[in-house]
């Protein structure tokens, strides 16, 4: 049931470290270590090179794509302890804004969800986390959480704007104070935190620990309307954690161990209706999981990587 | 159909990419069922690691089925079926339909099945060789899915009174099984050269007719027998008067149940009588016809090859010795044929499926279909069908999400991957429950805005579905594409939609910059269109006086023109930057003959002027070219509307 339909070489000249389709999946945005971020068109499911973004001094590692009704915006983040954002005019792209706060390499980018305004987190191995927010005419405003974890944050994830189980209850007025401004972090403290914007500041809103080594990535699920909130987790400690928290009892994040690899994971990523997972272990493998109509997980497929090319090894 | 492929697969795969070995693969959705794959260097080994040779990206995409050309027309006719469904349930409040209406759309799902499946089978009769790959697989699965639903369809929607069955079962038999015909063709076919008796598979056609209960068909064949006389009274004949007389039971004959086994018994026991009086001991392939209409477990040992499935020979067994079965007892009897095939555990993903069927347990049917099938168009139209026929309890889960919302969100999911079906997924998706209305809304916002008519019906998709703020959402991407294709008409009109009026004011500024700058405006008639909305933001206001203003100097209404210019500059609606320009326009109307403006009103306009000309900070804005011309045009404007002061005062 899995099939590969294309594979493209991506003209980079060393790995990449991130890929990431726009909103409607009409471009795509790849970077890696040879230090340039790549932009694709995709048409007809084959992918053409369109501009070769250069400006980084080092691996770049993650690149986002903003809401298309910002217009076409990117934001990369890379080694070189900088986040640049992007900006296409009239096919050309160009990098519109730098930011060098942070003290150490920037590995995580995420923009908020539209309804929030153009805004920006990102977390660094220098422990900090910071939140960028346009403020018109190319200003920027950022705000940083500084030592927010440890030794390094590794991963940012924005919650939906939705308020959980606001749609099935619609709140009277759709009002910008509705929307939830929150975001999850995961750093090299082992430790995954839950932020909260309050009067302007950014607070720890929730601190979940089970993790036993270092956390890889975070991803928060889509809101699919029912009153709770998903987060997956991964970690050097091999384990995939779901985090629930049903906001009619409480809203306390429990967690549960999807499953346990004998080797690191990576990264995990959410389809877009939130109801598969992909899992990213150091096992040469990804696994997709999905949750069933009984809330229970199951892995339905597993993608590997060969090592040889049509039985000829290297 | 003996060789069903099992769909119930390992789920792995191996992409081969030899340029990233000793690093990991990551995975990022990009959208709908696919997923991109790639290996990257780790963040803390990247100091000594460095790839070598091109860098690949694989893009991975699950369940393609709905993706293969052939299914487009399946899923756009299913559509179209379950769409009037839905509209018919909306128009009977209590949504549960007539029975026989349920059967009609039933039967109107399997026919799109059944076209689908000859037009494969056509296709592939019509390219010998290479095909393309998986048009056999589709061919299979779509016969599967077709014996599927006619079962369920006899079973869970046809559902006679009484239960009554066998007769559907028996027909349904004999539609998805033709080897009774096959086997009958070829014996007749080669009539000329041998006799059709003569061909080895003579008593075989026989044999699965008599199995399939097609009696007449099998007097038919053995009267090709040589040694079948009219005349002698023989063995021949004896069979030949027992299959003439076998009883059928229909419930549309108007027999009662008690008045046919009785029928049924009398004619069991006369054939178990000619059988033991040895009628058939000298022939014994009629003896074993004979058998078989003694309902003789035996013979349909031997016979299995010729049934070749446990439900084939499930019906055949229950036809001769239970042939007013009930529904409900089906599930008893089945047991029973499964043993002669070999016990449960040699049971294919097919045969868990129809054995659910045959249990009446229609959860567990719509369950083995989302293992086994490699699509999810069967058990979301089927469940769809029959969910408000009481016959699926209201399957709640955990997370309260029921199980038609869960299989129609999955069967839209993996369609959403193809653009040119976006009406078709979000028809499905908005036929889930109220509850379940926000996978629309995520899909909505999902879809490419790639022409203006899209976004049109995609607008009103979401009028439809009150998907206010997405509506929002698509109308200001519309707006921010216009602004940069530099169509600010068209893209006032969207941000208008949007209800945005800072961005409209924005819009309408750079209008009125545009106009500043070259005297002329590029898509003022839009503003002949907004009616009431004009007054969302006060530079719109200005900008649709301002038009009228031009509009009425256009047709010469000068004093009216002239009044409402007067106004706008007094009443400080017009922005400062544009006062000059305002000021400008009035040059003309002081050159009429008749006096436009009369004492009052010019030395309105003439202390506007003074306003005007002790605006520093805006003066300093402006280049040493733009001062010069700024100043010179306030000279001219103050000679001008002295002598207009001073005409008036004459007057």
């Amino acid at each position: 049931m899995v099939s590969v339909i294309n594979t493209v070489d991506t003209a980079h000249g060393d790995m990449i470290h991130d890929a990431q389709m726009d909103y409607y999946g009409l471009h795509l945005a790849t970077c890696s270590s040879d230090r340039t971020v790549k932009i694709f068109e995709v048409k007809n499911g084959t992918q053409r090179l369109l501009s070769t973004l250069q400006g980084h001094e080092g691996p770049v590692w993650q690149v986002a794509w903003a809401h298309p009704k910002y217009d076409r915006l990117l934001a990369s983040c890379s080694y070189d302890r900088k986040v640049f954002i992007w900006r296409e005019m009239d096919g050309q792209w160009a990098k519109v804004y730098e930011y060098t706060d942070h003290e150490s390499s920037v590995n995580s980018v995420c923009w908020a969800p539209h309804e929030l305004g153009l805004m920006l987190v990102c977390g660094s191995s220098d422990g900090g986390i910071s939140v960028l927010k346009h403020k018109g005419d190319n200003q920027w405003e950022a705000s940083k959480i500084n030592n927010a974890h440890t030794v390094g944050c590794n991963a940012v994830s924005w919650a939906p704007a939705v308020a959980p189980g606001s749609l099935i209850e619609p709140p009277s007025a759709m009002q910008q104070a509705n929307f939830t401004k929150k975001f999850v972090s995961g750093g090299c403290d082992n430790l995954i935190k839950i932020w909260c914007e309050k009067d302007g500041h950014w607070e720890e809103e929730a601190k979940l620990e089970s993790h036993t080594d270092w956390v890889r990535d975070v991803a928060w699920a889509p809101s699919i309307g029912l009153p709770r909130s998903k987060i997956a987790s991964c970690s050097q400690d091999g384990r995939v954690i779901i985090w629930t928290c049903d906001e009619t009892t409480g809203s306390k994040f429990l967690p549960k161990v999807l499953h346990k690899f004998d080797d690191v994971v990576w990264h995990v990523s959410w389809s877009i209706t939130g109801d598969i997972l992909a899992v990213s272990g150091g096992n040469n493998k990804i696994s997709l999981w999905k949750e069933g109509v009984n809330g229970e997980w199951t892995r339905i497929s597993d993608v590997g990587k060969g090592q040889t090319t049509n039985g000829t090894s290297e | 159909m003996d060789e069903l492929v099992e769909y119930h697969k390992v789920n792995e795969m191996v992409i081969r990419d030899s340029s990233t070995r000793d690093c990991n693969m990551i995975a990022c959705w990009q959208g709908g069922n696919k997923i991109m794959t790639f290996a990257p260097a780790l963040p803390d080994n990247q100091d000594n690691f460095r790839q070598t040779g091109p860098v690949y990206l694989h893009n991975v995409q699950l369940n393609t089925d709905m993706e293969h050309p052939t299914s487009r027309k399946l899923i756009n006719e299913s559509h179209m079926v379950f769409a009037s469904l839905q509209q018919m349930r909306k128009e009977v409040k209590d949504k549960s339909l007539d029975k026989s209406l349920l059967l009609k759309f039933s039967r109107k799902y399997r026919s799109i099945l059944h076209s689908n499946f000859l037009e494969i089978r056509l296709k592939l009769e019509g390219e010998h060789e290479n095909h393309e790959a998986g048009l056999e697989q589709q061919m299979k699965l779509y016969s599967m899915m077709e014996l599927i639903w006619s079962l369920c369809e006899i079973l869970f929607v046809e559902n006679l009174p009484d239960g009554a069955v066998l007769l559907q079962l028996v027909e349904w038999c004999k539609w998805h099984f033709p080897l009774a015909d096959e086997l009958v063709q070829e014996c007749t076919r080669s009539v000329d050269e041998t006799p059709p008796a003569s061909h080895p598979s003579y008593w075989d056609a026989v044999y699965a007719l008599v199995l399939q209960g097609r009696v007449s068909e099998a007097r038919d064949m053995l009267k090709l027998h040589p040694h079948y006389q009219t005349q002698v009274y023989d063995s021949f004949s004896s069979i030949d008067e027992l299959l003439r007389k076998m009883p059928l039971f229909s419930f549309y004959q108007g027999q009662s149940t008690a008045e046919f086994e009785m029928k049924w018994r009398h004619w069991q026991d006369e054939c178990l009588k000619r059988l033991h009086d040895g009628d058939f001991d000298t022939v014994i392939e009629l003896k074993t016809i004979c058998k078989i209409l003694c309902g003789d477990e035996e013979v349909f040992h031997q016979l299995s090859e010729l049934s070749g499935s446990w439900y084939r020979i499930l019906i055949t067994y229950l036809l001769y010795t239970n042939p007013t079965i009930n529904l409900y007892d089906l599930h008893y009897h089945s047991k029973l044929c499964i043993d002669m095939y070999g016990g449960h555990t040699e049971l294919s993903a097919l045969d868990n499926i129809l054995l659910a069927a045959f249990k009446f347990d229609v959860s567990q049917v719509i369950r083995e279909c989302c293992i086994h099938l490699s699509n999810w168009w069967l058990p979301t139209h089927l469940t769809d069908l029959i969910y408000y026929s009481e016959l699926i309890p209201n399957y709640s889960s955990e997370n309260s999400s029921d199980l038609r919302d869960f299989l129609l969100v999955q069967y839209a999911n993996a369609m959403s991957g193809v653009e040119s079906l976006w009406d078709v997924v979000a028809s499905y998706l908005a036929s889930c429950s109220t509850e379940s209305n926000h996978y629309l809304a995520l899909y909505v916002q999902r879809i490419p805005l790639s022409s203006e008519k899209k976004v049109a019906k995609i607008l009103r998709l979401c009028e439809k579905y009150q998907l206010t703020t997405e509506a929002q959402s698509i109308c200001k991407q519309m707006a921010m594409k216009a602004l940069t294709n530099k169509r600010l008409g068209n893209a006032l009109l969207w941000c208008i939609k949007s209800n945005d009026s800072s961005f409209a004011m924005y819009i309408a500024d750079q209008m009125l910059t545009e106009y500043a700058q070259t005297g002329t405006f590029s898509n003022i008639d839009v503003i002949d269109y907004l009616g009431p909305t004009i007054l969302m933001s006060e530079r719109l206001t200005f900008l649709g006086k301002y038009r009228d203003f031009h509009r009425l100097h256009g047709e010469e209404k000068f004093e009216e023109a002239g009044r409402l210019l007067l106004n706008l500059l007094v009443s400080r609606i017009a922005p400062m930057e544009l006062w000059l320009s305002l000021l400008m326009d009035a040059l003309p109307l002081l050159d009429k003959d008749k006096i436009i403006y009369g004492v009052e009103e010019t030395s309105s306009l003439l202390a506007c002027l003074n306003t005007l000309d002790q605006q520093d900070k805006l003066f300093s804005k402006l280049s040493e070219s733009e001062k010069r011309n700024h100043l010179q045009r306030i000279k001219h404007l103050r000679l001008s509307l002295t002598n207009n002061l001073a005409r008036a005062i004459v007057s």
